[in-house]
């Protein structure tokens, strides 16, 4: 028997978490199709092994749970999906099925499934594959060409570096600007494309599907840095160096979004976009690896909750403050 | 036009086709179920015949008096529920529809009082207090509010008919199909108690612009998103709000004698096919009222009170109507759901109009840890039930932060506030001696 | 009580004013002084208090047997997996089966030494000198401990690192002795200490294993896999990951055991603790 409210309001919006999920699924679907256009059908065999992952573990686990089927909030679909936008398209198939099972058994369901898990799922598993095989993670094939379907076997493919890379040498990428515009350079395999990514934005803030106060804060902040210190070329190139490169951009849309694991007062929002910023940025530039935005990610989820709990507590006095005076 | 805030959910306002029809007289039933307030002494007996606008009890402590709707016969008198008036006495009484309404000699003698020697002020809010008139804004005694005003110095006076939940419009309704008497009795109002201005707040509605009635004198047009009447009130300084139906009564008392015997209500909601306003006998239960509008096969919820968003839910179709409920609603049952679906989309603090954490509150609330729940600030919580409307996880919020709220005033009222905050300013400007005493202790 | 002792004593000439400002003071020793006193007791209360595993595990009335108390330690009560005492030692130390099974001796005899001294000496001294007498006692048994490791194994002894010294403050041997053996019997004590070295070795071995296995593809040094399946298996948070699963596993077992055990008697449900 189904509970029914007895107590107002008697009205409810019709809005779910798998509508939320929709309007992210409909944008990170949109990447995976550029990508293939890059990539060949290669990245639509990844995008099915790692989703059938995700799917299955996310059954399997809310079968053992004893709850309703969890796979119809489409979290798990998202989840899969961006891992393997987040990792290069050479990466073998055993390596992204492992890494979709990481996210959902691991990272997301002893937490207690959607919205409990206090770490971003896909930043977790890009994190575990970034420890586990760096010699895998950091190979990007140059763009475009037609990757095997299936075989782990990359011999005929030929790889180059990509401008995170050269930015963490000092030096300037041997690309034209159009070029790392659109997403022509070697690259995470969902990440590069710009004008995409902007369009998916725009269409999920105007959705509030995310919250834009953090987008915006986490960019502004991660700008201002990249102008006052610079790697590579000087003010605005250096600026649309970093903006462009690895996936920052993707991050600050999809990842630190994450309705679960961000911060929910809304001028923590803003602090906590911040926090990112300058956490990606020093990762950047003094981390182990060239490319460490997930590492800065999960330390970010971490500090999302103490950055509520001040926010809040300080709005809360602030209000009192202004009440004792009226 | 004033845009109250920014901040609080856009709800779908389905009330056009309601507002372009004309007000429905719902005639007289059978059986009446009068209630009145706990407090009240009633004047009747069981058995006994009465005249119409005879006074049936009074309640000298809230000064609420309650008249007959009709010439009828006391059947019964019980203890009852009301969903909107909490513990009433219920006097149940058979109508007769045959005989006049005669006019009450207390009401000539309160007549004659106008013309006597009195200064004039306190003649015309004499004339307030003898029509006995309740305030369908908040059920208080209209002759209370008003000196009230009179003492506290209210500059205007402003008829609060800013209804922004959905389906409820009979305030609104009332403006457009009797503007004159409304106004009329509004100006009638604040010359009773000596205030100069006057002003009559709707929502913006396309009915209303359709209609001529947001271009009328006097009138104020307040848009933005739903808690507006909330807001609208909170902020207006020295400002007094009464009910538009409540100057329409006091303009019938003036005029015509008349008691306020009946009210306007819309009958709507998603399950009902004909939903209509009505001008319906205080009362009327409201089973008989929803039968008139075509209700639907789906099992539906009956809503009682100001709206869908902070009406009172029932599920007796005896519960008569009274002064004050000013829409019956037959909704569609909303499934509520554990508070460990919620998943954190934090939609409830974006659209909360107070800028409190719903999610963190409820959360607190819910394992009765009240103190945490004091500190987030659950105790400024309007009710307004926007964390409820907007939650995706489908769990009702602010359920669990009114229960804080309630618990957080009683702890407050049993136990004075700490020491540190009530720290008196005079120790400030205390003489030397008495510092060091304090200091000691 | 105390507070009155620890008064400074009153000097015999003094003016007026002096005294006023030494009062003053005096009054502010005082406070601080009771708080600090509350604060040490309430953290000795914490510490010897950190888990009653009679009150909650067992009825009351059962009496204590040395093999329901050795089994508390191997599984039932498993102080790396339930109280997480000495999980800084498997992370740390616990890369090769080797290290861990030279670890799991060493602890072992320290809780072997530490809780013998326990149960016969310590019984009768206040609390503040306890904990220091159990550090004290666990030091001096891993100076010619580790003398003896060093000559055994040293280039596994040289991987220890810090954590070689660290074993002497490892919560794993103070804090068993402190909750147990002062309580109870020496042969309760010997049984609890074999228990309980019994169940941590377990454990790291079975880590050990794990992350050689991952990182070396190899078990105790002999080769299986032949090749490296990830790098970062050999990395903190992977142990910090298994440890946290295997304890998830063991408390699911412990529930089962006891309810089919006890009638009513369930062990209380606890975070758990992984990532």
């Amino acid at each position: 028997m189904k509970a029914i409210t007895t107590s107002p309001p008697f009205i409810r919006t019709d809005n779910t978490p798998a509508a939320i999920m929709g309007r992210v699924l409909l944008c990170l679907t949109s990447l995976l199709i550029c990508s293939s256009f890059y990539y060949g059908a290669r990245m639509l065999v990844n995008a099915a092994v790692s989703v059938l992952c995700c799917i299955i573990c996310e059954y399997a686990v809310s079968r053992m749970a004893r709850l309703p089927n969890t796979v119809k909030d489409l979290s798990a679909v998202v989840t899969g999906l961006s891992i393997i936008l987040l990792l290069p398209a050479t990466t073998p198939l055993w390596l992204i099925a492992l890494l979709a099972c990481f996210a959902i058994l691991i990272a997301k369901a002893p937490f207690g499934g959607l919205g409990h898990n206090p770490f971003n799922p896909s930043a977790c598993a890009v994190a575990f594959a970034t420890i586990g095989w760096p010699e895998l993670m950091f190979k990007y094939p140059s763009v475009p060409q037609t990757l095997p379907l299936f075989s782990s076997d990359m011999s005929g493919v030929s790889f180059g570096t990509s401008v995170v890379e050269s930015l963490r040498n000092f030096s300037l990428p041997p690309y034209r600007l159009s070029d790392i515009f659109f997403g022509a350079v070697p690259n995470k395999a969902g990440t590069g494309f710009f004008l995409v990514i902007f369009v998916c934005a725009a269409f999920l803030i105007m959705k509030k599907a995310i919250r834009w106060r953090i987008t915006a804060s986490c960019l502004a902040v991660f700008i201002l840095i990249a102008f006052l210190f610079p790697r590579a070329g000087t003010g605005f190139t250096a600026v649309f160096y970093e903006l462009f490169s690895g996936y920052i951009l993707f991050a600050a849309v999809f990842m630190i979004t994450d309705p679960a694991t961000s911060a929910k007062s809304l001028p923590g929002q803003y602090i906590y976009g911040a926090f990112c910023a300058v956490l990606i940025s020093v990762m950047r530039r003094y981390g182990v690896y060239a490319e460490g935005t997930c590492f800065a990610i999960i330390i970010c989820n971490a500090v999302a909750p103490a950055i509520d709990r001040i926010t809040v507590k300080t709005a809360g006095r602030r209000h009192v403050i202004n009440a004792e005076q009226k | 036009m004033a845009d109250v805030h920014s901040r609080g959910i856009s709800i779908k306002q389905n009330k056009s086709d309601l507002l372009a029809k004309n007000i429905y007289a719902a005639g007289l039933e059978d059986e009446l179920f009068f209630s009145v307030t706990k407090g009240a002494e009633i004047l009747v007996t069981k058995g006994e015949k009465l005249a119409q606008n005879r006074l049936l009890a009074a309640d000298e402590k809230n000064d609420l008096h309650f008249y007959s709707p009709a010439n009828a016969t006391v059947t019964d008198i019980y203890d009852s529920n009301h969903p909107l008036m909490g513990e009433v006495s219920i006097i149940k009484m058979s109508s007769s529809k045959a005989g006049i309404s005669p006019r009450l000699e207390e009401d000539a003698e309160s007549m004659r009082d106008l013309t006597g020697g009195m200064p004039e002020r306190e003649r015309k809010l004499d004339s307030v207090k003898a029509s006995h008139i309740i305030d369908v804004l908040d059920s208080r005694s209209l002759y209370r509010k008003m000196t009230a005003f009179a003492k506290s110095g209210v500059r205007a006076l402003c008829i609060n008919a800013i209804e922004d939940e959905s389906f409820s419009c009979s305030e609104t309704a009332l403006l457009i199909h009797k503007f004159a008497e409304v106004s009329e009795g509004l100006h009638l109002l604040a010359e009773a108690a000596g205030i100069k201005e006057s002003a009559i707040c709707i929502y913006k509605l396309r009915a209303a612009d359709l209609s001529g009635l947001a271009k009328r004198d006097g009138v104020v047009v307040v848009s933005g998103k739903y808690p507006v009447s909330a807001r609208y009130t909170a902020q207006a300084k020295r400002t007094g709000f009464v009910g538009a139906q409540t100057c329409y009564d006091y303009y019938n008392y003036v005029n015509e004698g008349e008691r306020q015997t009946k009210v306007f209500v819309t009958v709507g909601g998603d399950r009902l096919k004909a939903p209509k306003n009505m001008l319906v006998p205080v009362g009327t239960p409201i089973g008989k009222l929803l039968d008139k509008c075509e209700p639907a096969k789906e099992a539906g919820i009956i809503v009682v009170g100001d709206g869908p968003m902070t009406g009172r839910y029932t599920n007796d179709l005896e519960t008569p109507v009274t002064v004050g409920m000013k829409s019956i609603l037959l909704l569609k049952p909303v499934e509520i759901k554990n508070i460990t679906n919620c998943w954190g989309c934090a939609e409830c603090a974006r659209v909360c109009p107070q800028g409190l954490m719903p999610l963190a509150i409820a959360r607190f609330a819910r394992h009765n840890m009240t103190q945490e729940a004091a500190q987030l600030g659950a105790e400024r919580c309007i009710g307004c039930g926007c964390c409820s409307y907007i939650c995706s996880g489908g769990i009702d919020p602010m359920r669990f932060i009114l229960e804080a709220k309630g618990e957080i005033e009683q702890i407050e009222q049993t136990e004075p506030k700490p020491a540190a905050q009530q720290k008196p300013r005079k120790a400030l400007f205390a003489r030397k001696k008495e510092l060091p005493k304090s200091d000691e202790q | 009580m105390q507070n009155k002792n620890n008064r400074l004593e009153e000097p015999k000439s003094e003016s007026k004013y002096r005294a006023k400002i030494r009062g003053s003071m005096q009054h502010r020793l005082d406070k601080y002084r009771e708080r600090s006193n509350a604060n040490i007791e309430r953290g000795l209360a914490r510490t010897i208090n950190l888990k009653d595993y009679k009150s909650e595990f067992l009825s009351k009335d059962e009496p204590e047997t040395v093999g329901r108390v050795f089994m508390n330690g191997l599984l039932l009560d498993n102080p790396v997996l339930f109280n997480a005492l000495g999980a800084v030692l498997i992370v740390g130390v616990c890369s090769t089966v080797q290290n861990a099974v030279l670890l799991s001796l060493l602890v072992l005899v320290l809780l072997i030494v530490n809780e013998f001294m326990a149960s016969l000496f310590y019984k009768n001294a206040p609390p503040e000198i306890r904990l220091m007498a159990h550090v004290l006692t666990a030091a001096l048994v891993l100076l010619p401990a580790g003398a003896v490791a060093i000559n055994a194994n040293a280039t596994a002894l040289n991987s220890f690192g810090i954590y070689l010294p660290l074993l002497c403050v490892s919560g794993l041997v103070t804090v068993r002795s402190e909750v147990f053996a002062i309580k109870h019997t020496l042969k309760l004590s010997m049984a609890d200490a074999l228990g309980n070295g019994a169940g941590f070795a377990w454990v790291a071995i079975l880590i050990g294993a794990a992350r050689e296995l991952l990182s070396f593809g190899s078990v105790a040094g002999y080769p299986i896999t032949g090749k490296v399946f990830g790098a970062g298996i050999n990395y903190p948070f992977a142990t910090f990951l298994m440890i946290g699963f295997l304890a998830a596993l063991l408390k699911h077992l412990r529930r089962r055991h006891y309810q089919k055990n006890a009638d009513a008697q369930t062990p209380s449900e606890e975070v758990q603790s992984d990532d």
